[in-house]
């Protein structure tokens, strides 16, 4: 049975409190869950704290123009991409030209037709729907269904600003799949599109809730780690990394599969290090375990130079597998 | 005896709701009804006291609301003296010329309310 607390937020900002009444009445039967501000500076902060998918705004209010609320709706990158449908008296055409430039999705004069109200609601709450689809496909990978890199560059952006306003542990491991164009090469594309997509299901499985697991692109993986010292990321990625090993892979059951892991973490301070520098780091200690004979993971603190590898003693290398294969 | 207007209607009848049937609208068109006494009170405080802007924003809350609860007739002459007062407020920012040209209407609109009921016709 569905839930009522995951209808959608519908946010009413309207001075009357009639027009409250009148609507909480009138929509009860709509599945969404209506919220409401009898005045503007309320609204707003609602709509800040946790965004609604679609703002009934009413334009006159005695506190403040709805024009001038429509702009800071707009303005707030929180706010700017929810629907807004304008509850207005003034059916002016001048009126209209407004809202809609500024960036209302719809405008109904009031007294409102009922009927026609409901539909309204119920289009711009499909149009909320499918820009938080097209938002979605926007920053997942399609092959493995990971992040893509342009969520990974985001993620990790905001990772190292709450870092540096709030300092707290943080790493960030760069995964590469060992020897991945032999996998193309030998067995085809479709084994290798099977090694990617294997690759991020282990990776979900194996990294905890709070990592973000993104492909940052070709047979590279990201994975960030928050609130995460080096030693402890060090265990996750140990950990992955062994984690695939152990994968018996359909299409080449023969054939093992490693992956190569350059980890950066921070205990806290972060200095002058910035998202991309921190990432030139894990790319540097990356290339490190590649050259030392892949299947490894090399690791660091932040802006020092002493690096440590760490690898099971008895797990075979890529190298000795394919040279086998 | 029922009093007549020039045109013929009965300027005593009550004035229901479109939706008195509507069993959903049942009890809010009893809570509006119930407090439009006191906002009518407030209409006549604002007239008497050539306060054209407190006029003007009951006036756009009467017209906002009205229509919704099935009073359109009220709701439309409360947006012709909010459309009178905003247009007139800006030639005379005290807004007493505004009050004068709509004192007419804002009687007519006291005498509607008084008829209004929250009752379902026979």
């Amino acid at each position: 049975m569905p839930n009522p607390s995951d209808n959608p937020r519908v946010l009413l900002i309207d001075d009357s409190i009639d027009v409250h009444r009148l609507l909480k009445v009138r929509l009860r039967h709509e599945q969404i869950r209506l919220v409401d501000a009898l005045n503007a500076r309320d609204g707003l902060e609602l709509a800040k704290k946790e965004p609604p998918a679609t703002i009934l705004l009413d334009l006159d209010m005695p506190d403040t123009d709805g024009f001038e609320v429509l702009r800071a709706l707009k303005e707030d990158s929180t706010t700017n991409s929810i629907p807004v449908i304008v509850l207005s008296a003034m059916s002016s055409s001048e009126d209209k030209v407004t809202a809609f430039d500024l960036g209302a999705t719809d405008y109904v004069t009031k007294p409102f037709d009922l009927a026609e109200l409901r539909a309204r609601l119920r289009a711009a709450l499909r149009l909320d729907q499918l820009l938080h689809l097209l938002a979605d496909r926007a920053n997942v990978d399609g092959l493995t269904g990971l992040g893509n890199r342009a969520h990974f560059n985001k993620r990790w952006a905001e990772k190292v600003a709450e870092c540096r306003r709030h300092p707290m542990p943080l790493a960030l491991a760069m995964c590469d799949v060992d020897h991945f164009k032999r996998v193309n090469d030998t067995y085809g594309h479709p084994a290798g599109d099977e090694v990617l997509q294997g690759v991020a299901k282990m990776l979900q499985s194996e990294c905890r809730e709070i990592d973000v697991a993104c492909r940052y692109g070709g047979e590279e993986f990201a994975l960030i780690m928050p609130a995460t010292s080096t030693p402890d990321a060090l265990v996750v990625a140990e950990r992955v990394r062994e984690a695939l090993m152990r994968v018996i892979w359909p299409r080449h059951p023969e054939h093992q599969i490693t992956m190569s892991i350059g980890l950066v973490g921070s205990s806290g301070g972060i200095g002058e290090a910035t998202a991309a520098n921190w990432l030139e780091q894990a790319d540097r200690n990356l290339y490190s375990a590649k050259r030392d004979g892949r299947n490894r993971v090399v690791s660091s603190e932040l802006d020092s130079s002493v690096r440590w590898t760490s690898r099971a003693s008895d797990a075979p290398s890529a190298d000795s597998q394919a040279k086998a294969a | 005896m029922p009093s007549q207007a020039r045109d013929g209607r009965n300027t005593d009848a009550a004035i229901h709701s479109t939706f008195a049937n509507d069993p959903d609208m049942r009890e809010l068109i009893e809570l509006f009804v119930s407090e439009l006494p006191g906002r009518i009170d407030e209409v006549r405080i604002a007239a008497s006291s050539q306060d054209a802007e407190s006029l003007r924003r009951l006036m756009h809350m009467l017209r906002g609301s009205c229509g919704g609860y099935g009073f359109a007739e009220l709701g439309r002459l409360a947006g012709r003296i909010e459309e009178a007062l905003g247009c007139c407020a800006i030639q005379t920012p005290d807004g007493e010329g505004a009050l004068d040209n709509v004192r007419a209407e804002v009687h007519s609109l006291i005498a509607l309310c008084a008829r209004v009921t929250a009752a379902a016709p026979d």
